[in-house]
């Protein structure tokens, strides 16, 4: 049951600790402190239904560096195709939240059965999956209903390894923070990182690293490429792929209020409202709009965010927008604004230009905004398609760039377009 | 053609078992013979995004009922189809996805008579469906298992087990969805009988003869009697009964009743009645039942050929054409007698779209009873409509002796001209309901909505064909 109990006094006191404790751990380099112990002695993977203590975070987050593994166990890959290709795990991983305090998050790590100790990685930021635990994503991976599974499987008959991160929250009464860049960043960056420290896997220490989203995962992607040249500058990223970027929230916000993927919006406010301590959804909501996102929180995937909130809008939850405050509208812009800063390898951005969901303008300006900076940028618009077509439509051109960025060959940059 | 099996044991692969080409030349010539069975299993679906969701399968196949040792059964052919929630089809409307088409492999296993269990890949093709905007969905699947054969006898079992389907929703412009092609898995609810077929493997000895006929009854008229029994069993298949008046075959039929016309008035007669199967092994006779027809004294008995139609109310196909005999007798204003009517082929069209071919019979159950006053002919008859062959596609799926309407009949009929005469017959016209179906397999549900109906109508002509 979800129940919110913040308040904001409480979240005056929680913030200034946190932004304390940001301070001790920033910025994180690899071997700043000694790694914990992976544990295997944990439960089997149970189906999205059930309960998983695996996925519960300990009392006390061990000390140690992101990316590295606390837990692990065998998992699948996904249907039959993906499990003959590739051996999996389900890991839980030091990773940092949304305003850079320690966390953990789980994720999977997969193989191929060949070749591993060559092979380059891949690390795959997932689409929306829903506020329930049912969404996780390895989970999802796991009993073979991950929708992004044909980009899985791309990646492993081309004989990458593939990184998966659930992003942070996924548990028992979950906390995800939905569409906050640095916390998701971080969650991409670290499962990267754990992919090369799980020996079971066998990969390189320092494999080529490619990562690649489409919608939250594309603006998740585009969040690590940003942050890596601080965050994590060991790792040797040589491309990033980002489809359906939601790369302006406010605009984002404003194309789906009234529309058919309303649903996704009231994602966005559970996912703020976890991610920053002075954001209290609560006070706005509607005992409708309560007892909405607590339902949502039990039991939504993406699914039911297409399906249950059709053209509704933000007045038939709350009594007022938290959008039309001004702590929320910080952490829209500038918090989680791409494009302030440069990704310093090589990016293919690309966007349906008939979405609905993900406002084409945003994208549109980040690919400005990231052409300004210097980035070596190809864009690619979808002519026709909209937001969910794009998920799977996207994957040629996205494998044929990152197939290009691990053989070393020459970009294609098209920003003098513009 | 199948490719050689791959849960052949290496070791005896050569000698023993197999799917070979050659093997299947041979059963051109000879083919053994098939059976229809059917199976319908619950099972549970991963698909992309969702909780596992439960899908229903029923499965149809000719497997043989019974094989020689070391000769390899024909392909088998596997029709299913697949009962999908209203939830997943749902989801793929969610995705913009507006049909679904791709593959099913099913983990079928062969139990050998010596108890080893092999493992048979049956792939099917799911034909493309399209997705209603609400509500569930059936979508068709076909596809063969390869012949199998057995190195030793006994009994034989064909099991059917999880499924992998490969769907591929496509958008109304017919290109790929969000989800392109995607594997899903579903998982056989535990606890249900998952045997499709069992096969009783022979070394040559005898195959058995089918049961014996019970409960023969008749009910007569003044110049008929209506026989029905009980069906029999056999390990292949009941394909005839024979039918004897006093000792002598007087008729031969497929299903289990007959109506034995031109008999004297008054009269006893004893019937026996003898099944047969395939390989023409006779069962015992059933035990004589001795009927005695009605009396003749001030009744006129008249027989009529019968040519007309039926025309089903739920159906567009048009009018199934009849064709019978109806012996009757009238004494006073009081009509009795049997209307046979022969079997009859009807087309039907199941799901909107998949042509069902059907063969109807009307087995007797309660002969007819009426009135002849003013020049009007008034009859009911009680008939019981069974579906002895469905074929779907063109292919035999159900049906079989127990496919029949739950309720009786009750077939209205009266004379249209104002003034019939029983000697020159004329024309009959009237209505009947037909009841949900029963004993069908899995098509009773796909045929019963087809066929049911409170008001169909039935137009005969009665020819005059006088008592031989």
């Amino acid at each position: 049951m979800y129940r919110i109990v913040k308040s904001r006094l409480v979240r005056a006191t929680a913030a200034t600790l946190a932004g304390l404790a940001f301070v001790a751990v920033s910025p994180v380099t690899a071997s700043a402190a000694t790694s914990p112990a992976i544990d295997w002695n944990v439960n089997a993977p149970t189906p999205n239904a059930d309960a998983d203590p695996f996925y519960t975070p300990p009392s006390t987050i061990p000390t140690g560096n992101p990316g590295d593994i606390i837990r692990a166990r065998v998992a699948n890959a996904g249907p039959p195709t993906a499990r003959s290709l590739a051996k999996a795990w389900q890991v839980m991983y030091l990773s940092t939240d949304a305003l850079g305090n320690p966390n953990v998050v789980t994720g999977t790590i997969m193989v191929p059965k060949n070749g591993a100790s060559t092979a380059p990685l891949v690390t795959i930021a997932p689409g929306t999956t829903g506020p329930a635990f049912r969404c996780t994503v390895s989970r999802f991976i796991n009993s073979g209903a991950f929708y992004e599974q044909p980009a899985v499987n791309d990646m492993l008959k081309a004989g990458y390894a593939v990184a998966v991160t659930d992003y942070e929250g996924y548990h028992e009464n979950p906390k995800t923070t939905y569409v906050a860049g640095r916390s998701m960043g971080a969650a991409v960056l670290n499962i990267s990182r754990a992919a090369t420290r799980l020996p079971e896997a066998g990969l390189s220490p320092t494999p080529k690293l490619a990562i690649r989203g489409y919608s939250q995962g594309g603006g998740a992607a585009m969040w690590a490429g940003q942050m890596a040249p601080t965050y994590a500058p060991e790792l040797n990223i040589v491309g990033i792929a980002g489809g359906g970027v939601p790369a302006n929230l406010a605009l984002v916000a404003a194309s789906l209020q009234g529309q058919p993927a309303f649903g996704f919006l009231l994602n966005a406010m559970i996912g703020l409202d976890n991610a920053y301590p002075e954001l209290v959804l609560d006070d706005f909501l509607t005992d409708v709009g309560k007892s909405t996102i607590a339902n949502m929180v039990a039991g939504d995937c993406t699914i039911e965010l297409l399906i249950g909130y059709e053209n509704k809008k933000i007045d038939d939850y709350a009594t007022e927008s938290p959008f039309s405050t001004a702590p929320w509208l910080d952490r829209i812009d500038p918090e989680n604004k791409l494009g302030a800063t440069k990704i310093n390898v090589p990016v293919f951005q690309y966007h349906a230009n008939n979405d609905p969901i993900v406002s084409p303008r945003g994208a549109a300006n980040l690919r400005k905004a990231y052409c300004a900076l210097g980035v070596d940028l190809q864009w690619k618009e979808f002519d026709g398609t909209g937001h969910i077509t794009t998920v799977a439509r996207g994957n040629a051109d996205v494998a044929a760039f990152i197939a290009a960025r691990f053989r070393g060959a020459t970009t294609a940059p098209n920003c003098s377009a513009i | 053609m199948a490719s050689p099996l791959s849960w052949v044991p290496s070791a005896r692969r050569a000698a023993t078992i197999g799917v070979i080409g050659a093997a299947l030349s041979a059963l051109a010539v000879a083919p053994a013979s098939a059976r229809p069975v059917s199976l319908k299993l619950n099972y549970k679906c991963n698909f992309p995004l969702m909780l596992p969701e439960p899908l229903s399968l029923t499965i149809t196949s000719d497997v043989p009922a019974t094989l020689p040792v070391d000769e390899g059964s024909p392909e088998i052919p596997i029709n299913a189809v697949a009962d999908v929630s209203a939830k997943a089809v749902k989801s793929l409307r969610a995705l913009e996805a507006v049909s679904v088409e791709g593959k099913a492999a099913a983990a079928a296993t062969v139990v050998r008579p010596d108890g080893i269990v092999l493992p048979l890949n049956v792939p099917t093709t799911i034909v493309k469906t399209a997705l209603p905007t609400s509500g569930p969905v059936q979508t068709a699947a076909s596809g063969e298992a390869p012949s199998i054969l057995f190195p030793s006898a006994g009994q034989a079992a064909l099991k059917v087990g999880d499924l992998v389907l490969t769907l591929t929703p496509r958008l109304s412009d017919g290109l790929l969805t969000g989800v392109d092609t995607f594997e899903t898995e579903c998982k056989q609810d535990p606890g249900q009988n998952n045997v499709l077929a069992t096969i009783a493997v022979t070394d040559g000895s005898a195959s058995v003869a089918p049961t014996k006929p019970g409960a023969l009854k008749g009910v007569p008229t003044s110049s008929s009697v209506a026989l029905s029994w009980t069906a029999s069993t056999d390990d292949k298949a009941v394909t005839a009964y024979d039918v004897f008046r006093d000792g002598t075959k007087v008729t031969t039929v497929t299903t289990n009743s007959a109506t034995i016309a031109g008999l004297n008035a008054d009269t006893n007669y004893t019937f026996t009645v003898q099944a047969r199967d395939a390989d023409n092994n006779a069962s015992e006779l059933s035990d004589p039942v001795t009927v005695k027809t009605a009396a003749g004294g001030g009744t006129t008995g008249y027989r009529y050929a019968v040519a007309g139609t039926a025309t089903f109310k739920s159906l567009s196909k048009g009018a199934v054409p009849l064709t019978g005999a109806f012996d009757t007798s009238i004494a006073g204003s009081t009509v009795s007698g049997n209307l046979a009517l022969n079997d009859a082929a009807a087309k039907l069209v199941a799901l909107g779209f998949l042509p069902v071919d059907a063969k109807l019979s009307f087995a007797q159950a309660g002969g007819t009873s009426g009135t002849f006053a003013s020049g009007v002919l008034s009859t009911t008859t009680k008939l019981r409509i069974k579906l002895p062959q469905v074929k779907v596609l063109g292919i035999e799926l159900a049906g079989g002796a127990n496919c029949q309407t739950k309720q009786i009949s009750s077939v209205g009929l009266k004379s249209i001209e104002p003034a019939f005469s029983p000697a020159a017959g004329g024309r009959l016209a009237g209505t009947f309901a037909i009841s949900d179906l029963t004993g069908c397999g899995f098509l009773t549900n796909l045929v019963s909505p087809l066929t049911s109906g409170g008001s169909n109508a039935i137009a005969v002509n009665l020819t005059p064909n006088p008592v031989a």
